[in-house]
């Protein structure tokens, strides 16, 4: 839809009016409604490269840190991790197992207790 | 038009802020080291900024970050693969959430972050007449449909559970609304020809397993929901592209149902001849099969079932928790709601614990899958502490409950949100 500069100009005054009366008849006018812009009808995608931030921070030191950062940042940041609530240690064991049985984390066989004493400990020490 | 839409895209806000830091490290330092003082500055900068979700019994401190290509401020879940959550302020600026701060989560580590518009090509196959590969520009030829929906996580305010389950622990943030635009997934159907007994129509994207055993993150619908007209393939969001990390180029929007069906970077659509039976479908994303997905913690032998259509929420958004106002003087108050999977029907406001309401004032209705903006005003004559629930009833006359659900995968919270307030 191609808008004339005077058509719009009108739109704009007719949107303030509205704003100002808004504004004097109510204490707080909700949220702003504006509509997002109205695709243009020759609208075209465009490519679209982006770099993300690596954030590969090891997990904060302490009996088992080292199997964590072995086996865990592969796939995914600390965060994920420190961020958990307390959880008990058979929910942490299910945890570990669904990484490993239903995500196929290739999880070192010897770093399983490091890890599961990781998780339980570091909630613990808080 | 045209022009101030590819302006926008070309001058996306986190560059020009770098470009603005290195410029000011130009001045001030050698040329040799002003790049490695912008680069440490505004990774050292942003990663010290915080905020709060009040999450009971902690961890509550979350990073705000601004490094995130095509967004702005957010609430840094996990770099990767990336959970961003929409800081709550956000909500209080309007009902339409800006793609800068429309939220993000991906499930593997594997995510697009190249898409040449060019080359790409959508492809339907699988129990049709005719398997299609589509390019963008023929994509953009068919009939055009525009809609207001809320996209909200399943797991959106997991981290209010209580007791607290693993998940993503996200505060309210994991929600948005948005103007989609694109073209029915019912045409696209019909352009290949669904063969007779076609069940579910499976949806994959470009994001991928690093592992290679590992269960490729896909959906499906049922064929009969997949052509109801509105179920859409949407390559706008808010009058323009979407961010490649709210799935450029083109995204599933299912319309009233969690985010966990609108697959985001969509490559690939097939029809299937018998139910979808993936790992994602069949074990994760389950809810029990109660009214509200509500269960007993502990509590055995609960069916499940997919989720599925999401339920009324509202809140309010220009007063936070523990803001003090003054008493003996009218309160405003403004929020947004949304029905779920239908319309807003009612805003209503209580300041005595749930024992009276009073009817807010909706704002301007943009369709039933949109936030609605509400309105009201309040006035406790004497000074102490107050709360503010605000309960939204929708169309199909579900309201949201005064006691929170709960169940182990930390979904569908919608329990009425109270806010303390101070009137002094």
């Amino acid at each position: 839809m191609i808008k004339t500069p005077r058509a719009t100009l009108g739109l704009i005054l007719l949107a303030l009016t509205l704003t100002l009366s808004l504004l004097v008849s109510l204490p707080l006018a909700v949220q702003a409604a504006d509509n997002p812009p109205a695709l243009p009808t020759d609208f075209a995608l465009h490519s679209e490269s982006i770099t993300l931030p690596s954030n590969f921070d090891p997990f904060p030191e302490g009996p088992g840190a080292e199997a964590m950062n072995r086996n865990c940042l592969t796939c995914h940041s600390a965060s994920m991790v420190l961020y958990q609530p307390k959880l008990s240690e058979a929910q942490w064991e299910g945890i570990v197992d669904k990484m490993v049985d239903i995500f196929k984390a290739p999880l070192i066989p010897d770093d399983r207790d490091a890890i599961l004493d990781y998780l339980t400990s570091f909630q613990k020490a808080e | 038009m045209s022009e101030r839409a590819m302006s926008e895209r070309a001058t996306p806000r986190f560059p020009s802020r770098r470009s603005l830091l290195k410029g000011l490290g130009i001045g001030a330092l050698a040329l040799s080291s002003a790049a490695s003082f912008a680069r440490r500055s505004l990774a050292e900068t942003l990663a010290e900024e915080t905020t709060r979700l009040p999450l009971p019994g902690g961890p509550d401190t979350r990073k705000l970050t601004t490094s995130f290509p095509e967004k702005g401020e957010m609430i840094l879940q996990r770099t990767r693969p990336p959970l961003l959550e929409t800081p709550f302020e956000v909500f209080d600026k309007g009902i339409f959430t800006p793609n800068d701060r429309f939220y993000v989560r991906w499930h593997w580590a594997v995510i697009p972050t190249d898409v040449d518009a060019a080359a790409f090509r959508l492809k339907l196959h699988g129990a049709v007449n005719t398997p299609l590969e589509l390019s963008l520009p023929e994509i953009l030829e068919l009939p055009r449909i525009e809609m207001a929906a809320v996209n909200q996580c399943s797991g959106n305010s997991r981290g209010f559970f209580q007791p607290r389950v693993p998940g993503g622990e996200w505060g309210n943030g994991a929600m948005g609304n948005a103007l989609w635009t694109g073209v029915r997934l019912k045409d696209l159907l019909d352009k290949a020809g669904v063969k007779p007994g076609a069940v579910q129509v499976r949806f994959t994207g470009l994001d991928n397993v690093l592992v290679p055993d590992a269960p490729r993150f896909v959906k499906s619908l049922d064929i009969d929901h997949a052509r109801d007209g509105e179920v859409m393939i949407a390559y706008a969001m808010n009058g323009t592209q979407l961010p490649l990390l709210n799935g450029f180029p083109l995204r599933v929007v299912v319309p009233g149902w969690y985010s966990t069906y609108w697959i985001k970077s969509l490559e690939e659509i097939e029809v299937l001849d018998k139910p979808d039976d993936n790992f994602w479908m069949a074990k994760a994303y389950k809810i029990p099969d109660t009214p509200g997905a509500n269960m007993k913690p502990g509590e055995t032998g609960v069916p499940m079932v997919p989720i599925s259509k999401m339920v009324p929420r509202s809140f309010l958004t220009n007063l936070t928790d523990g803001a003090e106002v003054a008493a003996g003087k009218p309160q405003p108050l403004r929020g947004i709601a949304f029905g779920g999977d239908c319309g807003v029907a009612r805003i209503d406001i209580s300041t005595d614990g749930g024992k009276s309401w009073q009817p807010a004032k909706l704002g301007a209705d943009h369709g039933r899958y949109s936030f609605r903006g509400w309105q009201a005003e309040i006035a406790l004559p004497k000074p102490g502490s107050y709360s503010v629930m605000v309960r939204c009833t929708n169309t199909d006359g579900l309201a949201q409950p005064m006691t929170p659900n709960w169940n182990g995968g930390g979904y569908m919270r919608n329990v009425v949100e109270e806010t303390a307030l101070t009137f002094a």
